[in-house]
């Protein structure tokens, strides 16, 4: 194997591996700062209110 | 139909779904601040998935899936710029700092801070052109995408974008940024789905073998080696590469629908954050959609029908004829996710940018009052759907010529030198000038320019056309900063 070869074999591996995990753990995570988002701009508006 | 009924069933529960996540959330919105940034309150990881949902759509996956099929895995060299950017963006805070601090809404209001209204008015309307023209290539593509993988016959087409679009315009009309947000939450499921079972799938049909001996029997060492025959002479060479980190970083700077989501975030310190993990994403979102580009390269040779198909082509047909059906229908849901987003997003983005700073700018000009939020938001919502007609239009009468990646690149050059120049010279050189400015973004645009009236002639020099326009920038801002400073030392010296 060549040089490129092996280089382009990593490159695809770690893209793979990192966009999956890095994946799940913003969906983890962000599920928590949506609700926190949301009751932030509720609470905001009800005091303008 | 490709499809089955259990794949149908996906895609309608999903598209029910979405429109009802989108429309609920109308009652967080009061003001334009919620409406364009979410009232600035979004968070690292909600962040990080919106900046991603925006950024793609089946329109990124075909042009990068295109460079794949036609130039082999050389090309996988277009992710590379991309880490460098977020990284070196992200870390040093180069200029989006000094703009998250401002609390500004759109890029060229910092125009109108540093330099003058005159030169935000003039920055809006090439970024509104810029922006529109290469939105404005999306539906016909992805209509063309759709009609490959779901069999739907092409006379069916035009009813089809124009039902997913009017979706998406009704839950971006009413919900604005925070739905946007809230329906890239949910997007983001199905489209990261999508992105590992694509190549996971792809890769067991054609094994490592299979690929490199498909790209180097068919295209020689240029398939493989990006720097053939030489660093500065290969098609992804040194041109290309230092072209793409400039325009990568302007685009971070200043292309709306992506610093939108720097402007929506919490703090400078949580944009900054968001941009430096983005490195890593934004690396997979291009290495990948290009591998499954030489994927099909690689199964289509094998069967012998590659040299008869069209790049664009090469994507829709290896997700319908390698993808089983139930897996189909999640992954179909998840490509429509991408689009519905990216439309979503961009919709908002280019029509803020038409309402905000041109139209706007002309009513501010007449009336010499600002309107209220409230006039601001209905007249958001007016460009909206005028932008949403146009793309449908012209989608369905452009031709587009070469590679559709440098398409897309260089309708955003049209303003992006221009922007990165009269920014980044506008914050850390305290004698950039407002005629510096105004030549800075004209002669950026020129080399782009030329590139879109005589793709034919020039496509050959995309790179050198491509680091010339930020150069020729540069350049008009020095030349104009100087003569302003020389010949009008007294003008007001504008600063932030």
């Amino acid at each position: 194997m060549g040089f490129w070869e092996i280089f382009w074999a990593i490159s695809i591996l770690f893209a793979l591996v990192s966009f999956s995990i890095l994946s799940i753990k913003v969906l983890f995570n962000g599920f928590r700062e949506l609700k926190e988002m949301l009751t932030a701009l509720d609470v905001d508006h009800k005091n303008s209110d | 139909m490709n499809f089955n009924t259990l794949d149908l069933i996906i895609i309608f529960v999903y598209v029910i779904f979405i429109f009802f996540a989108g429309s609920i959330v109308k009652k967080y919105v009061k003001g334009i601040d919620d409406y364009l940034v979410a009232n600035r309150s979004m968070g690292f990881s909600l962040g990080l998935i919106s900046l991603m949902c925006t950024e793609i759509g089946m329109i990124t996956y075909v042009y990068f899936a295109e460079l794949g099929f036609k130039a082999g895995l050389a090309s996988l060299m277009v992710a590379f710029p991309f880490i460098v950017a977020f990284i070196f963006l992200g870390k040093t805070g180069f200029v989006i700092k000094k703009m998250m601090e401002m609390k500004i809404m759109t890029v060229p209001e910092f125009f109108s801070k540093r330099y003058s209204k005159g030169v935000r008015f003039y920055l809006g309307i090439l970024m509104a052109v810029g922006g529109i023209l290469n939105f404005g290539v999306f539906p016909g593509v992805e209509a063309k995408f759709i009609n490959i993988v779901t069999g739907i016959p092409e006379e069916y087409l035009l009813y089809t974008m124009v039902a997913l679009l009017t979706v998406v315009l009704l839950y971006t009309l009413v919900g604005g940024m925070v739905s946007v947000i809230v329906t890239n939450y949910v997007q983001y499921v199905l489209l990261s789905f999508g992105m590992v079972i694509i190549t996971i799938i792809g890769f067991n049909a054609v094994g490592w073998d299979g690929i490199v001996t498909a790209v180097t029997s068919q295209m020689g060492d240029k398939g493989i080696n990006p720097f053939h025959p030489t660093f500065f002479e290969g098609d992804f060479g040194f041109g290309f590469i230092v072209w793409q980190i400039l325009m990568q970083i302007s685009i971070l700077i200043g292309w709306q629908a992506v610093s939108a989501r720097l402007f929506a975030s919490k703090d400078s310190k949580t944009g900054q954050k968001i941009y430096t993990w983005s490195a890593l994403m934004f690396f997979a979102r291009a290495v990948l959609p290009v591998f499954w580009g030489i994927i099909a390269f690689a199964y289509y040779t094998k069967l012998g029908t590659a040299s008869d198909m069209q790049g664009l082509d090469a994507l829709p047909n290896l997700i319908k004829d390698l993808m089983p059906h139930g897996i189909l229908g999640l992954i179909f849901a998840g490509l429509l996710a991408a689009s519905m987003s990216t439309y979503a997003s961009y919709l908002l983005s280019w029509s803020s940018i038409v309402s905000q700073d041109i139209v706007g700018s002309v009513i501010r000009f007449v009336t010499k009052k600002d309107l209220s939020s409230k006039k601001q938001l209905q007249l958001s919502r007016i460009v909206m759907a005028i932008v949403m007609i146009f793309i449908i239009w012209w989608s369905l009468f452009h031709k587009i010529e070469g590679y559709l990646y440098f398409y897309l690149n260089m309708t955003a050059m049209l303003f992006i030198p221009g922007t990165l120049i009269s920014v980044a010279l506008g914050v850390y050189w305290k004698n950039a000038r407002t005629l510096g400015a105004y030549l800075a973004i004209t002669f950026g645009a020129i080399p782009p320019l030329l590139y879109l009236v005589f793709p034919k002639e020039i496509t050959k020099y995309a790179s050198e056309m491509g680091y010339g326009g930020f150069l020729v920038a540069l350049i008009g801002m020095l030349i104009g900063s100087v003569i302003q400073n020389k010949f009008m030392p007294n003008s007001v010296r504008e600063t932030i």
